[in-house]
């Protein structure tokens, strides 16, 4: 619709033109009418041209030689066919004094179209490997962010399969309690493998799954105490992202103290965002060898990955007791 | 009777190795232990025949404990984690056991020991990283009847005498059956210099290098006490320090 008006405009001010040199009405619309059409031909070509060939930037001079290549003809044929389609003699003097002008005029038109093009095809091609690019990197960080998560121990696997393997003859009912809240804990956390977010009660439910499975293993000197506000429990949070640091707090109490160990979780909301606080004690004079942070570490560059920010956790030790808080800003 | 103790801190671990030792008749467990401090205490005490160990317990692992042993009785192993296995059988272990373990496996390991010649003597198990990527980041010693953990960055230096090595702090020595040859593994290069057939130096603790005598030198600590520095040593100190 508009290229069809845009085109009876161009004709209508291209007709005028002429009338105002002195051509009549019926002569000027043929005139018009047949340039331009062979103007949008000429076009029609370029542009298939250009559907196939994108030049180099070495081959810059193709934006220039394809117009005078495509405009010679055009002017030319446009010239004897009108010369052929008018019998007017005054017409026919106008035709061949405005030769020169009406080629530049082709292109000229040529020219710009061809510059067009070449800009649109490069803006296309820019658009697409942008898209790419993106998707490459959102690949790239769903990979990293899959291994991050999926750091989880397999000694705890082993270990609690052993805790299972001697409660089977002792407390059979506890044995078959451990199968189940084991497979719960599991299935948890490898569903979970495929979402993104989850809401922090459901979080909390795998994680406390985990301790609860810890506690047969240590029970005799492992508390644990959870505090969090019901109005924390819709907040979202990434998956399984407190699970290493729980396992953190648990791997140095246990094996850096010796007698009875609590740790503790506390959520609660500030300012539209959700902290988590996890508390263990811990010797400073230990110098364990398995302090390597590296739970630590993948959850910053987790959060990091996910919000942009460095300054999400925060660690802190005060009288012996390790602190991570942890700050989830909500996105919704 | 094999005199047994089992350690390990998990008390179900504990109980498998029960069940599965309830069928041997001349088997008697003496003690068992959840930590390493504990096992010392009770190796030292009952003088074990055969112990099973866990690796990854509160305080010090269970290859920190061995080395604190002058006699070490045989050791099976029982741990989750296989990457102690090298380690394990390097020292000599008798066997290990992957948890969680069936009893066969258990029993296996059990007829290893049955097989040994009586009085075999088990050797001195030695300060190595517990993994083979890993170097040291602590040393485990016994003053008296008490274990210390000594960081790294509080000893200043190490001195061979016969088959024991003394770790000096700024105000404490404390011998250790050891080899600097071992610890020369254990260590970081980049850390601990071995300058003199006897001795072992922190490269932090270093004051100056002297000329001494007539193409010799020695090392002045920022304590002032001075250490030998031999032919073969220089080279090495002039490594880690990059000049």
């Amino acid at each position: 619709m508009i290229v069809l008006a845009a085109f009876l405009i161009w004709i209508a001010a291209v007709t005028y033109l002429l009338y105002l040199y002195g051509i009549p009405l019926s002569y000027g619309i043929v005139d018009s009418t047949l340039a331009t059409l062979l103007i949008i031909g000429g076009w029609l070509l370029l542009e298939n041209i250009f559907l196939f060939y994108s030049p180099k930037k070495s081959n810059f001079w193709m934006i220039l030689v394809l117009p005078i290549v495509l405009g010679v003809p055009i002017t030319l044929v446009l010239n004897m066919v009108l010369h052929f389609l008018i019998e007017n003699t005054v017409y026919h003097t106008f035709l061949s004094e405005a030769l020169a002008v009406r080629g530049a005029m082709v292109f000229v038109l040529l020219t710009a179209f061809t510059i067009i093009a070449v800009i649109y095809n490069r803006l296309e091609d820019q658009l697409k490997s942008r898209e790419r690019e993106e998707v490459a990197l959102k690949m790239s960080r769903e990979a990293e962010l899959y291994h991050l998560r999926s750091q989880l121990q397999p000694h705890f696997l082993f270990n609690s399969l052993n805790s299972i393997n001697a409660l089977m003859i002792s407390k059979p009912d506890k044995a078959r309690e451990m199968v189940f809240q084991l497979s719960d804990f599991l299935r948890g956390t490898i569903r979970k493998g495929a979402e993104q977010w989850v809401d922090f009660s459901e979080e909390l439910k795998t994680l406390k799954l985990y301790l609860e499975i810890e506690k047969v293993r240590f029970g005799h000197r492992l508390q644990i105490t959870v505090n969090s506000l019901p109005e924390t429990d819709g907040f979202q949070l990434p998956a399984l992202i407190l699970q290493p640091l729980v396992e953190n707090a648990v791997k140095f109490g246990l094996y850096g103290m010796v007698g009875e160990v609590t740790i503790s979780i506390d959520a609660v909301s500030k300012g539209g965002s959700l902290y988590v606080v996890i508390c263990n004690p811990y010797d400073p004079t230990d110098h364990s060898p398995q302090g390597s942070g590296f739970g630590l570490n993948a959850v910053r560059r987790r959060l990091y990955l996910l919000f942009g920010r460095h300054d999400l956790v925060r660690t802190e030790t005060i009288d012996n007791i390790f602190t991570v808080t942890l700050t989830i800003p909500q996105l919704r | 009777m094999i005199k047994v103790i089992l350690i390990d801190d998990e008390p179900l671990a504990v109980e498998v190795i029960r069940e599965y030792l309830s069928g041997h008749m001349d088997i008697e467990i003496l003690a068992t232990c959840h930590d390493g401090f504990a096992g010392f205490k009770a190796i030292q005490e009952h003088q074990p025949d055969l112990i099973f160990l866990d690796v990854q317990m509160p305080k010090i692992s269970g290859f920190e404990m061995l080395e604190l042993l002058e006699n070490p009785p045989a050791v099976i192993f029982t741990t989750a984690f296989d990457e102690y296995a090298i380690k394990a059988f390097d020292n000599h272990a008798l066997d290990y056991l992957l948890k969680p373990f069936s009893k066969d496996r258990f029993d296996r390991a059990l007829q290893k020991f049955r097989h040994q010649l009586p009085g075999t003597q088990h050797p001195h198990y030695n300060s190595l990283p517990e993994t083979e990527e890993g170097k040291l980041q602590r040393i485990v010693v016994k003053t008296g009847n008490s274990i210390r953990i000594l960081p790294l960055k509080d000893i200043l230096y190490m001195e061979a005498s016969d088959d024991y090595v003394s770790f000096c702090t700024q105000s404490e020595k404390f011998l250790k059956t050891q080899t600097l040859k071992s610890l020369e593994r254990g260590l970081d290069a980049n850390k601990f210099v071995r300058i003199h057939r006897s001795y072992m130096v922190q490269v932090q603790q270093i004051n100056k290098i002297e000329p001494y005598e007539k193409d010799g030198y020695v090392v002045v600590l920022n304590n002032g006490k001075r250490l030998p520095v031999s032919k073969t040593g220089y080279p090495k100190l002039k490594a880690a320090l990059g000049f």
